[in-house]
């Protein structure tokens, strides 16, 4: 009887002893258990998306570069934007169809989440909220960036799984000026977590973020101003996303709109209109811009 | 007292027989009874004067006495030596000699006799390997067991290695490798690291049956080698040679005039820019060259000189740069003795090689001593204890490296080699060669082996097994500013041939860098690796009523591995002849990285070997392996194998056959192995690591950390498939032996790509073991082994081996065509067909009419290849170059070396041996050409103006009348030279034929004659005399066929020269 046991407690030793024998841990790389522990880690995850930002690479005229495709600049080349039948669409792989980025930083914005709720990071929770204001930037800017380039886009807030359902459904676009809502919101969350100095020279931090979220909210209330009525724009009959969103309708809000000339700095009123009016937004550079602010599509 | 009388008697008789001159007569009969005509009868120790038996098997032979003892010796039978002891008539039974079949093949644990192995299993001694003037035991394997592919696609730098495959491709999964196991002594180790003269034997497992023993570790075959063991009888070896090697198949560079006139055909061509150099430069160009002019250079600007099209030099690099000969040594001693009880082995080899570059002082030296013991303790238990140091180093200038040979043929022969003021021109990097500084590349190992066997029963023997291997690699490299002269007199900083960059590669953290100009930088490097394996095992024979024998084996087997990688570099080195890191804190320009790892796995197995009076064999494998690179739930794997064998000519039915045919033996086997070579030891984990950012925050360049790139949760084993059939064979009392292997092997659940998944995912599709890859092949050997008298024995043998691989499986999700994709047989080669050149700018007019070509070129005129078109639309284009809509472009070779051959052929005469040694492959297709910096040593243009490589030989290209080169339109082998892509498409125009027939080995030696006398200080002397790649014959243009891979990305033959090896040599035992 104790030989039967003895002998079944050697054979558990022995496979318990197999498994830790083939049982190895990486030596020099970590999981995301390892790293989000404090905000330095943070900080490092966040780093990798300043490669997003525009770069100056002078071998070939850098930023300035990009002015050819207007009237002010002209390249030795013709551009293709000028002649009909040059401009042709790009392979998928060299388009702007994108989202690599967006990949890293959901990522980021999750686990950086998940590691402060959990206590799993340790440290002040000023300087960890600042990273992940960080990363709530960076993903504005990378959906501003999918929002300039398609219009209407989809919207990514997670990490996506390699299921052929789950991407499809993701694939879908949202009309651009719920793209753009997100695009605020977003930088309004990170403009409330990010600090108010840069903690180290060239890193973003409340000013920018609020000063990105102008640039957005202009660049959108103009496009759809100047747009209004063609495919480009959702709401009317020709738009290309109708067949997606059949139920879309701008719903005007009544608000007081105090802080347009805040945002949008270029746009004054010539004189100032009875508040009647200005709530009731009828004109129609008024409308634009309420509608593409205040919003709501009904769904 | 009788017996006394009697052997005073024989004595006194003896005592006459030594006096005068006797001769013996005598008949020899062979088993059968029957006569044994043509065998010779000699004396021993005087071989030159031996006499043959006639018709009637009868002979005479003078001998010096009648104590002499003669030697009888027949082919297929045992050699006989008789003590005459006073006889003066003899009658010679003589019995058959079997040990041909007594042969014994290296398996997995243990051996087996040749007739009843029923795996396709070959093992050749070391006759491969001895008189080599090779660097190391994987050249010598060249060719040398059908089945074997030692390809080198490389070229021949010192100290280089080869790609070594048994059967052929095994796997494309993404990472994962298909090399063989490679086990010394029943220890993992590396073939071209061990000193070839320790190796006894060689043996390649080729399938599944065979290597099953050894589970997931050798799915694509087991290479054992078996190294050298003491022996009764103390013996001193020593043996040594000096080789000469020369370059082969060098390109030949145009001279610098002809060049510019190519020069300015090719962009007047592509209508870029007309008459590029102009008269003014051709005029110096010629007055150099006639000698008119002292320099070919002057001053560009105040801190520059003339260089590239500006300079008028004449300079062929080629030349310049490689040596016509190299010198390597190498000397091997060994003792070796022992008793019953003790037997030892010791020897020491050492290997000095230099390359064939001038200015670079390359050297290679390997030190190699290794010593075996073998203890019996008692009857019943034996204690053997191997260990072995071997210590490499290669040394080299830091600047030649692949980027060098990419600008070797790319520098125009325009740029002079002297500037005005005496000093190298700053271009032809002959400075950065000789002062730039050097690479280090050193490696030192370190091999254990204790084995301890006991036999406690006669047949059942207990083995436990020891294996450690230490390794390390120190690796110092070294950038040095150099510094020219510019026309003002100012020191200028040389560049090292590109613009700089410093990067580290994540995988194995290995530094990619180029220096910055006048930069001195220093990086030390160390690789470390513990390789530690048990074996514990026991086997045990039982035979039944004599007719049933039984093998069975049951064993386990552990194995671990720890390698690290540790590499600093610093850009800011103050002495660079004494290079040293500046202690520093954060310094700027300093460069680190670790990257560390370890993996184990631990297999149990058990074989079982049944035959039934040697006619009905059978063999079953069993193999349990968990490996640490899997997670846990798909951590086991079970690998069975079953192989079986029908030794025909056993039969009694086959009696009357054997005389001729006696070896005739049918077998087939079917097994299935996994594999766990992965290239990353931790597949299934989340790999976030940090690297440098490309951005500067505060004051520093930044650390990042990014997103673990997606992985397969479901991640497991590749599972190979091996099914094979052979026949065994052997004629006329084995002097003709034979074999015939066909095979069939698919790896299964390879990792492929999932199908494409939307962009949203935001990475590429994690890769899930869902391809499959089927390779068939064949291998045929042949060897006839003949004496003729007593003087002359030869051997003539021949191996043939055949494969293709077809991906039977796989999720493209584009089905590109230069990418896998379902149904692709394996060196596919894509491109168009070409209907001609066009001879007239209205031929080419009107056939653009018909087909335009505006997808591949613009600018089409005479002299211009017309392509032709195979698809519903008259343009010529690529299609999407998918599986659906390819366009024009069309199947039209395969890159796969095909029927790989080899024919040997040996003699031996008196006390003259050579062997002659062919190695070739049949069939093979090859187009240079997959990038425009490889395009351009085929075609002199590789589609951009700045990758040229003018050779003589591509100045067979069409040229109207009148043109400055001569006219040639009649029959052009190259379209015209063109700066732009249009004469340069992928097609069968200019597919080459890299089949080859080498003359791999001619050795002729001369051993010392016994009569000599000699024979008491010297056992045995030879001399010989060898050659490596003597010669060469193939169809291929411009280069050697094995120096074309696309290796470093900078194209085809843009690697390190092929070369010829002369050598002489010298053996003695004592």
């Amino acid at each position: 009887m104790i030989k039967k046991i003895s002998i079944l407690a050697l054979a558990a030793l022995f496979l318990t002893s197999c498994d830790d024998f083939l049982q190895r841990e990486p030596l020099s790389f970590g999981d995301r258990e390892a790293y989000f522990t404090s905000p330095e880690d943070f900080a490092l995850s966040v780093n990798k998306f300043y490669e997003m930002l525009p770069q100056n690479n002078a071998l070939w005229g850098g930023l300035y570069s990009a002015d050819v495709v207007s009237d002010n600049q002209a390249a030795a080349g013709a551009q293709s934007l000028f002649y009909p039948g040059e401009k042709k669409t790009p392979a998928k792989g060299a388009s702007e169809w994108q989202f690599t980025n967006l990949r890293g930083i959901n990522f980021f914005i999750s686990s950086a989440e998940e590691a402060v709720a959990t206590g799993h990071a340790q440290g002040a929770e000023a300087e960890l909220n600042h990273y992940i204001g960080e990363g709530y930037f960076f993903r504005a800017y990378d959906m501003y960036r999918l929002l300039t380039n398609f219009g209407d886009a989809p919207i990514i807030t997670e990490m996506l799984p390699d299921d052929q359902a789950v991407l499809t459904e993701a694939s879908k676009r949202y009309p651009r000026n719920e793209v753009a809502r997100h695009i605020l919101a977003d930088l309004d969350k990170a403009a409330s977590l990010m600090k108010d100095a840069a903690p180290e020279a060239g890193r973003v931090y409340r000013d920018v973020a609020l000063a990105f979220k102008a640039r957005v909210a202009l660049y959108e209330a103009t496009w759809e101003k100047y747009h209004a009525g063609t495919c480009f724009v959702p709401g009317n009959s020709k738009w290309v996303g109708a067949a997606t969103w059949p139920g879309f309708a701008w719903k005007p809000v009544r608000r007081r709109l105090k802080s347009i000339s805040f945002l949008t700095g270029l746009w004054r009123p010539r004189k100032r209109l009875p508040l009647s009016t200005r709530s009731t937004t009828t004109t129609l550079a008024c409308s634009t811009i309420g509608q593409a602010l205040s919003d709501q599509p009904t769904r | 007292m009788k017996r006394f009388i009697f052997f005073l008697f024989c004595f006194v008789a003896a005592l006459t027989a030594l006096a005068a001159p006797m001769t013996v007569t005598g008949v020899v009969y062979e088993p059968s009874g029957e006569a044994a005509i043509g065998a010779s009868v000699y004396e021993k120790g005087r071989e030159g004067s031996g006499a043959v038996t006639d018709i009637e098997g009868k002979f005479s032979l003078k001998v010096s006495s009648l104590k002499a003892v003669l030697v009888i010796s027949y082919v297929g039978m045992e050699t006989q030596e008789i003590h005459l002891e006073g006889r003066s008539e003899l009658k010679v039974y003589l019995t058959e000699d079997n040990h041909a079949l007594d042969e014994v093949v290296v398996v997995g644990f243990g051996t087996q006799k040749k007739i009843n192995a029923t795996g396709a299993v070959k093992t050749i001694g070391n006759e491969m390997l001895t008189n080599r003037p090779v660097s190391n035991a994987v050249q010598a394997l060249q060719g040398a067991v059908p089945g074997l592919n030692i390809t080198n696609d490389a070229g021949g730098a010192p100290g280089e290695s080869m790609n070594i495959n048994i059967r052929g491709v095994g796997t494309i999964g993404d990472g994962s490798n298909a090399n063989p196991l490679v086990l010394i002594d029943g220890m993992e180790g590396d073939l071209s690291a061990i000193n070839p003269h320790d190796i006894e034997s060689v043996s390649v497992l080729k399938d599944a049956a065979a290597s099953a023993i050894y589970g997931s570790r050798a799915p694509f075959g087991v290479i054992l080698v078996t190294t050298v063991k003491g022996e009764a009888g103390t013996r001193v070896n020593y043996s040594g040679n000096v080789s000469f090697r020369q370059p082969v198949n060098e390109p030949e560079p145009v001279d610098s005039y002809t060049m510019a006139l190519m020069v300015n055909d090719a962009w007047a061509n592509a209508k870029a820019n007309d008459n590029y150099f102009k008269q003014a430069q051709l005029n110096k160009i010629l007055a150099f060259q006639q000698g008119l002019l002292e320099y070919g250079t002057e001053a560009a600007s105040s801190i520059k000189w003339k260089e590239v099209y500006a300079s008028w030099g004449n300079t062929n690099w080629y030349e310049e740069y490689v040596k016509k000969l190299a010198v390597s040594q190498e000397h091997n001693a060994s003792v070796s003795g022992g008793s019953r009880k003790t037997k030892y082995y010791f020897s020491g080899n050492y290997l000095d090689q230099s390359g064939i570059f001038r200015h670079a002082d390359e050297k290679y030296t390997r030190l190699a001593l290794s010593g075996r013991v073998n203890v019996k303790f008692n009857d019943y238990v034996q204690f053997q204890w191997t260990s072995r140091i071997i210590s490499t180093e290669n040394n080299k200038p830091s600047v030649l490296n692949n980027l060098f040979y990419h600008n070797l043929g790319r520098r125009y022969p325009t740029e002079p080699l002297y500037l005005p003021n005496g000093e190298y021109h700053p271009n032809s990097l002959i400075q950065p060669m000789e002062e730039g500084g050097r690479i280090s590349d050193k490696t030192r190992q370190f091999h254990n082996q204790a084995n301890l066997i006991i036999e406690p029963v006669k047949n059942w023997q207990l083995h436990a097994e020891l294996n450690s291997r230490i390794e390390n690699n120190p690796y110092t490299r070294q950038f040095c500013p150099v510094y020219f002269t510019a026309p003002n007199g100012s020191r200028q900083p040389i560049s090292f041939g590109d613009t700089g960059k410093h990067l580290i590669n994540s995988t194995d953290g290995t530094f990619n860098v180029t220096p910055d100009l006048g930069e001195s930088y220093y990086e030390k490097a160390n690789r470390a690796v513990n390789y530690f394996s048990t074996n514990f095992y026991t086997d045990y024979a039982l035979t039944l009523n004599d007719r049933h024998n039984f093998k069975i084996l049951v064993g386990m087997q552990t194995e671990y591995l720890h390698r690290e990688y540790d590499r600093v570099a610093s850009s800011d080195i103050v002495l660079p002849d004494r290079p040293f890191f500046p202690s520093e804190i954060g310094g700027e320009t300093t460069m680190i990285s670790e990257v560390k790892g370890e993996w184990s796995t631990l297999g149990v197995f058990g074989r079982l070997n049944y035959n039934f009076d040697n006619r009905y064999m059978l063999e079953v494998n069993m193999r349990g392996d968990g490996a640490s690179r899997f997670p846990r739930n798909q951590r086991w794997g079970y690998f069975p194998s079953v192989s079986a064998g029908w030794n025909i000519a056993e039969e009694s039915f086959w009696a009357p056959l054997f005389s001729v045919w006696n070896y005739f033996k049918l077998r087939g086997s079917y097994g299935v192995l996994g594999n766990q070579n992965t290239e990353s030891f931790y597949p299934y984990y989340e790999n976030m690591s940090t690297e440098a950012g490309n951005v500067v925050l505060g004051d520093n360049q930044v650390t990042t950390l990014p997103v673990y790139a997606p992985f397969s949760t479901t991640l497991t084993w590749e599972k190979i498939e091996n099914a094979g059939a052979g026949v065994d064979f052997a004629f006329f009392n084995s002097r003709l032996q034979g074999a015939f292997d066909w095979y069939q092997r698919t790896t299964k659940d390879m990792l492929g790509p999932a199908q494409s998944l939307p962009g949203v995912f935001g990475a590429a599709a994690p890769r899930t073991n869902n391809a499959e890859l089927r390779t068939r092949g064949w291998e045929l050997e042949l060897a006839w082994r003949d004496r003729i008298g007593s003087d002359f024995n030869y051997s003539v043998s021949a191996s043939l081996a055949d494969y293709k691989s077809i991906i039977t499986k796989y999720k493209s999700s584009d089905n590109k065509i230069n990418n896998y994709y379902q149904g692709k047989t394996f060196g596919e080669i894509w491109g168009f067909e070409v209907v001609g050149i066009a001879k007239s700018d209205r031929e080419m007019a009107a056939y653009l009419a018909e087909h335009p070509q505006s997808s591949i070129g613009a600018n089409w005129g005479g002299g211009d290849i017309m392509y032709r078109n195979l698809d519903d639309d008259p343009a010529i284009n690529k299609g999407a170059q998918t599986l659906d809509d390819h366009g024009d472009l069309t199947v039209i070779g395969n890159t796969t070396p095909r029927y790989a051959y080899s024919f040997t052929l040996e003699g031996q005469w008196k006390f003259i041996d050579f062997r002659a040694y062919f190695q070739g492959i049949g069939k093979r297709d090859y187009f240079i050409g997959d990038t425009a910096k490889g395009t351009s040593t085929f075609f002199g243009y590789g589609g951009s103006a700045w990758q040229s490589t003018l050779f003589v030989d591509h100045l067979d290209y069409f040229r109207f009348a009148g043109s400055p080169l001569g006219a040639n339109d009649e029959n052009p082998y190259y379209g015209r030279l063109r700066t732009d892509a249009n004469n340069i498409q992928y097609c069968d125009r200019f597919l080459q034929d890299a089949s080859y027939l080498r003359l791999k080995n001619l050795t002729v030696g001369f051993s010392l004659p016994e009569s000599a006398g000699l024979s008491r200080y010297v056992k045995k002397a030879r001399l010989y005399f060898s050659a490596e790649n003597l010669f060469t014959f193939t169809k291929l243009r411009i280069f050697d066929p094995e120096a074309i891979d696309n290796l470093g990305g900078f194209g085809a033959g843009k690697c390190y020269p092929q070369y010829r090896t002369y050598s002489v040599g010298l053996e003695l035992t004592f």
